[in-house]
């Protein structure tokens, strides 16, 4: 199990996690398949999470989900956590989970590393909290 | 379970207890208070035999739904329920009342919020006029019930099991200033319903006598207390909330009660100023109105326990003084005189 600071994007499904949804957006249509943005975030950072299809109905805020071979990756210029074909994401509980909104994940600008192309590594902070859910106070 | 006394039982009844919800309508929860109260006055000898606490327990539980059941306007499953409510109540205050004693001062307060039923206002008013047709030892005035502090446990029975876990954790793990969201959340569940409200009160008890003090960069107590008294919509709901908050006030002695318990509501009246004026303006004035009021043939113990409660906060270093609201300049005078006077001793 990955705390959110250390995931990096990449092209693979290799994230294993447990989160809180602190936010969903608004369920928008792709095609015919429903998805909706969320931000999530557990005790190290928070980042954007992508739902897809059912997910978007059967999460709500407040709840601690865990995803299993989930990807973190490119998706039209926006950088998002999701389950892909391949993860799952399940519901384990709900409240009582503590979170960060800074950093958020998403909000990172990263570049492959010089020594190693097949890696990313951070190369500055675009926003401390998410720009799309701004924090609540 | 019951009848054969099963190890046990007596806690599964009171898990069930607290199941029952206040403010909640539903045929389901509807269903489960009738099944409890059906079960309560069938084995009520076997009861009082083996678990006679749990008949206490279930005194408090009837009395808070009763408050509810008796505020809508009935069908036929409600009022059939509320009669059987009023029966299980009625008989054991009139038949145990030594047992009943147990509960302590906050049966007199739940007593009082159904004082428009006739059968408690009989009741309550045998307290005071008579009350030596309870035949209980040593009972001759109801300052005695006051003077008995409520045991916690009696207000855990009002908070499900997940809303316990959701508080704890709310007073244990979350940072103050980062409370919003799980407030947000904690409403979404459980006070969805424009019912359920009445369930505020039962928190703040809960939180005064049951949580214990939290630690320095965790969200307080007073500042939940202050989201709740602020999600009161009915001003029924908000008084019985003050209510709530100040009781163990009124009847304080330092060598039985614990300054935990009144602990809150003094920080939230101090801690509200200058930003939230109106907060430490309506518990002080609502404080000072019943200490005039709860009990006039009494008001002597309710001005000695103010006043102690007040002189124990200080000493136990609660606060540092009450300078910070008698000499409040944007607290009416009025108030502060009156308040004066309370920190002495004296009738406002």
């Amino acid at each position: 199990m990955q705390s959110l600071k250390e995931i990096v994007p990449a092209a693979s499904n290799n994230i294993n996690t447990k989160f809180i949804v602190l936010e969903k957006g608004r369920i928008a249509l792709e095609g015919k398949q429903k998805m909706c943005l969320a931000l999530v975030a557990d005790e190290t950072a928070a980042v954007h999470f992508q739902m897809w299809g059912d997910e978007c109905d059967a999460f709500e805020t407040g709840d601690i989900i865990r995803l299993e071979n989930s990807i973190f990756s490119y998706n039209r210029n926006n950088l998002l956590l999701r389950a892909g074909k391949r993860g799952k994401a399940e519901k384990v509980g709900e409240f009582t989970m503590a979170f960060v909104e800074t950093p958020n994940m998403s909000e990172i600008r990263w570049v492959p590393d010089p020594s190693n192309s097949k890696i990313y590594v951070p190369e500055a902070v675009i926003s401390p909290c998410s720009r799309v859910f701004p924090p609540m106070h | 379970m019951v009848d054969v006394l099963a190890i046990g039982f007596d806690e599964l009844l009171v898990a069930l207890l607290r199941q029952c919800l206040n403010g909640d309508f539903s045929e389901g929860n509807l269903w489960l208070c009738l099944e409890m109260v059906t079960l309560f006055l069938t084995y009520w000898d076997c009861l009082l035999d083996e678990e006679p606490l749990v008949l206490t327990k279930a005194l408090y539980v009837f009395l808070r739904l009763l408050a509810d059941h008796c505020r809508v306007s009935s069908n036929v499953v409600i009022y059939a329920l509320k009669r059987m409510e009023v029966e299980f109540c009625v008989r054991l205050l009139r038949e145990r009342f030594s047992l009943c004693l147990n509960i302590g001062r906050d049966l007199i307060r739940l007593l009082q919020d159904l004082v428009h039923v006739p059968e408690f206002k009989g009741i309550l008013k045998d307290f005071l006029l008579n009350p030596k047709q309870f035949r209980a030892d040593g009972f001759g005035d109801i300052s005695q019930v006051y003077r008995t502090k409520t045991p916690s446990l009696y207000f855990l029975l009002r908070i499900t099991p997940e809303m316990e876990t959701q508080l704890r954790f709310l007073l244990t793990r979350v940072k103050f200033g980062s409370q919003k969201r799980y407030q947000i959340w904690f409403a979404k569940k459980f006070l969805k319903v424009p019912e359920r409200e009445t369930v505020l009160t039962d928190i703040v008890k809960f939180i005064c006598c049951s949580v214990g003090i939290t630690q320095s960069d965790i969200l307080p107590r007073w500042a939940v207390i202050g989201w709740l008294l602020k999600s009161c919509k009915k001003s029924y709901v908000e008084a019985n909330l003050k209510l709530a908050l100040f009781y163990d006030w009124l009847f304080f002695d330092e060598n039985t009660d614990n300054v935990m318990n009144i602990e809150p509501a003094i920080l939230l009246m101090v801690n509200s100023i200058p930003k939230y004026m109106e907060v430490t303006h309506t518990l002080l004035e609502f404080l000072l109105i019943v200490v005039d009021n709860y009990d006039i043939e009494r008001k002597e113990i309710i001005i000695k326990g103010v006043s102690r409660a007040l002189s124990t906060l200080v000493k136990k270093g609660v606060i540092g003084s009450l300078d910070v609201l008698i000499r409040c300049d944007i607290i009416s005078k009025i108030l502060r005189e009156m308040l004066g006077k309370l920190v002495i001793g004296h009738a406002g």
